[in-house]
């Protein structure tokens, strides 16, 4: 079942007992009695599979502290089982804060996969990774690229399986900050982005749906093929040029979630990544450059 | 009193039987596992007994991110023993690693999966200075600043206060007693030091020898306090005193004659009903005391419901390495520490090259 | 100069390495320690020859001077401090008689 056919009234009632939510690999139960929860998951979530399952990878639940503190200045914790790792957010964060809750659970526990930092695509059976520099843009290049016929497998986690090296698909909602926000909203009509977290401690941040056809097809995996550092810079002409694959692999372990944990498996994994990628740098301003690069990469 | 994980319970105690739990079950069993940092220990027994393929999916992944958790702390115990090992070789004097790093150290069937959070040695009490010392030359630093901590600690504890690794991240625990100079019961600390076995391919490091083992952590587990682990330690207890006893028939014997020895017969005992009590462990009638006094079962069935349970706060089981701690307190997104190390050996190594290109 | 003659991989390093095509550096696992560490082209053709078999800095610094270097000790004994800081290499004792060439 799709979480559409559910109408919101019904997905709040069905949040409080508890959902099942399947995200590529990991089934989640999520526990909310927050109507923004209800309304984020009801506009991003809409093509996801829903049940209710006999075992879930992470039971997690969003909920007020107890006592008098919670009409003073309403917060609210993100629990995996009776555990809180972060601390309380601002109730009007609650669904930010689900999102980077679900995040924390996949990239801290999740060790079947190496987890790199990074937002990857697919295009003609060939996965395009974009190692999270902050500032590079990489947050928008996907967003874009989603929106232009790309498949979107994961935004902020790229798994890595450790039984084939294929790349395992999220398809969950992108994360978008500040100006990027209404970048991809003047570049598509059919961006649909939920309701904006202001003062985070991000900035403003908001959630871009993801395409129905990449939540259809989150159990496909995909061969990595190329590695771009992407690099926004006001007026550059578009140039692309080769990046090593040494210092590749050096960005990747520093960035990843789990390589060190995963030890002498973890360096296999990233340098037979590598052996199967071509790895570039992309310097652009224009995104009409940045789409034609991309589409000439898997062309 | 039936405990409140029995399923858990029957994994640690009979592994093959987590083959025949649904997984409803194992939808209860994976939480218990991962708060009480039994999630490692899990995977290792359901690998022992080949069962991953016979365990739903989602079910071994979650087993095996415990047993990676669990692997990659025994490489690092390796090597940080390694350095303890070149630092303290100077004084002359054995050293003794104690709880779950000699768990690793000795191979024992208690390292399997183990979780841990830091590194505990022992150490003749006339030399805890020297020791202290020496550590300090190689990157230790003490982690405990406030002057009052550490005359508490110095004044009151059997150790001194915990060290970190300024590189690792690694805390470690110098012990020269089993128990707190207050502790109400007494120990010979010496007879400890003087049964222990050197570990081989080191100098000074040794393990206490394996009814020691045991003693050491029986009593750690009962004076300490420390709750949170209560099951995981239980559960290692289980695992040596099956194995050493499963080896040779004179194991009872000599473990309460040595109890006697070291003043350590209450510790036990109290161990022993839990063991009964929770993992249904089968141990012959011993000459100890027994639980006599209303006061005592008052403490015996209280420890039966701290240690059956299973706890929130003991759920990230790597608090002693850097990596984890930055990564949870950043909310995810910094670099950890101590992968920024190859980084800089890289610039160092880099230089290096440039230097070579100008000669 | 003064560093030892003869050098080889400590036994437990457990070292794994990778170099690819058209690159001149090396990425390589230290297995003992679980750090990954990125190596010149001269440090890694250094390691590669370590774990064949032991190295003589004589032999090095020949095989530098032949490829134009000026001042082959000097540039050793940088690129040695790195790799000993990295626990890749370990001096060997040699009995005089034994050394290889």
């Amino acid at each position: 079942m799709r979480l559409a056919e559910l109408s919101l009234p019904e997905l709040e009632s069905r949040l409080t007992q508890g959902l099942g939510l399947v995200t590529g690999p990991f089934r989640f139960h999520l526990t909310s009695r927050q109507k923004r929860v209800a309304q984020g998951l009801h506009a991003l979530y809409a093509d996801f599979e829903i049940g209710t399952f006999d075992y879930y990878d992470y039971h997690v639940r969003l909920a007020h502290p107890a006592g008098i503190r919670r009409w003073l200045r309403p917060q609210i914790f993100f629990w995996l089982d009776d555990f809180s790792p972060f601390k309380p957010l601002p109730a009007d964060h609650d669904f930010a804060q689900l999102e980077w809750g679900m995040n924390w659970c996949i990239a801290g526990h999740a060790h079947h996969y190496l987890m790199l930092h990074a937002a990857v695509l697919e295009k003609n059976g060939q996965a395009v990774i974009l190692p999270g520099d902050p500032g590079a843009g990489k947050s928008t290049l996907t967003a874009l690229l989603a929106l232009s016929g790309w498949r979107l497998l994961s935004d902020e986690i790229t798994l890595i399986d450790r039984d084939d090296g294929m790349v395992v698909p999220l398809a969950r909602p992108v994360s978008l900050k500040n100006a990027s926000i209404d970048v991809v909203r003047n570049f598509s009509p059919a961006a649909v982005i939920g309701e904006a977290a202001r003062d985070t401690h991000k900035g403003t941040v908001a959630h871009l749906k993801p395409p129905a056809e990449s939540v259809a097809r989150m159990a496909e995996k995909a061969m990595p093929r190329h590695i771009v550092f992407p690099r926004w810079r006001d007026g550059a002409a578009a140039r692309s040029s080769p990046h090593s694959k040494a210092d590749a692999f050096i960005h990747a372990a520093s960035h990843a979630f789990n390589y060190s944990l995963l030890g002498e498996l973890g360096f296999t994994l990233t340098a037979q990544m590598l052996d199967c990628c071509d790895c570039r740098n992309f310097e652009y301003s224009r995104l009409s450059d940045a789409l034609e690069f991309f589409e000439g990469l898997v062309a | 009193m039936k405990p409140a994980c029995s399923d858990l319970i029957l994994a640690l105690t009979s592994p093959p039987a987590m083959a025949g739990f649904t997984p409803a079950q194992w939808d209860r069993i994976v939480p218990q596992a991962r708060a009480a940092g039994l999630l490692g220990r899990l995977g290792a027994l359901a690998a022992q007994h080949n069962l991953a393929a016979a365990l739903p999916k989602p079910v071994w992944h979650a087993l095996e991110a415990g047993l990676v958790f669990a692997e990659r702390q025994a490489l690092a115990v390796h090597y940080e023993l390694a350095k303890l090992d070149a630092a303290l070789a100077g004084l002359g004097i054995p050293v003794l690693v104690l709880k779950g790093a000699a768990y690793v150290a000795a191979g024992s069937p208690a390292a399997a999966g183990r979780m841990m959070t830091d590194i505990d040695i022992l150490v003749p009490k006339q030399a805890i200075h020297d020791t202290e010392a020496a550590l300090m030359l190689t990157g230790w630093v003490s982690s405990h600043h406030d002057a009052y901590d550490q005359r508490y600690y110095r004044q009151w504890m059997h150790e001194i206060p915990p060290m970190q690794h300024i590189r690792s991240g690694t805390i470690l625990d110098v012990h020269h007693n089993l128990l707190p100079e207050t502790a109400r019961i007494r120990t010979r600390p010496d007879l400890i030091i003087a049964a222990a076995c050197p570990l081989p391919d080191r100098v000074c490091l040794h393990v206490p020898s394996e009814p020691d083992l045991i003693l050491h952590s029986a009593t750690h587990l009962m004076h300490e306090g420390e709750w949170k682990h209560g099951l995981r330690d239980l559960s290692d207890l289980y695992a040596l005193i099956v194995a050493a006893s499963d080896r040779h028939d004179e194991f009872w014997p000599q473990l309460a004659e040595r109890a006697r020895e070291l003043n350590l017969e209450r510790p036990l005992a109290l161990v022993l009903v839990q063991l009964q009590r929770i993992f249904g462990l089968q141990a012959p009638a011993l000459d100890l005391p027994r639980a006599r006094r209303f006061g005592d079962r008052i403490i015996r069935d209280l420890l039966t419901r701290a240690l059956s349970g299973y706890h929130a706060s003991c759920r990230l089981p790597l608090t002693g390495f850097a990596e984890f701690i930055l990564f949870v307190r950043s909310h995810w997104l910094r670099m950890p520490a101590h992968l920024l190390i190859p980084h800089l050996l890289y610039k160092a190594v880099k230089r290096e090259k440039v230097t070579a290109e100008e000669g | 100069m003064s560093l030892p003659s003869h050098w080889r991989v400590p036994f437990h390093s457990k070292l794994i390495w990778r170099r690819w095509p058209d690159e001149d550096e090396y990425v390589f696992y230290h297995g003992a320690s679980g750090d990954t560490h990125r190596l010149s082209e001269l440090a890694g053709l250094i390691m590669e020859q370590a774990l064949a078999a032991p190295v003589a800095c004589a032999t090095l610094a020949e095989w530098l001077r032949e490829q134009g270097d000026t001042a082959p000790e000097a540039t050793l004994e940088h690129v040695f401090a790195s790799l000993i800081r990295l626990e890749f290499i370990e001096p060997v004792a040699i009995e005089p008689g034994n050394a290889a060439g």
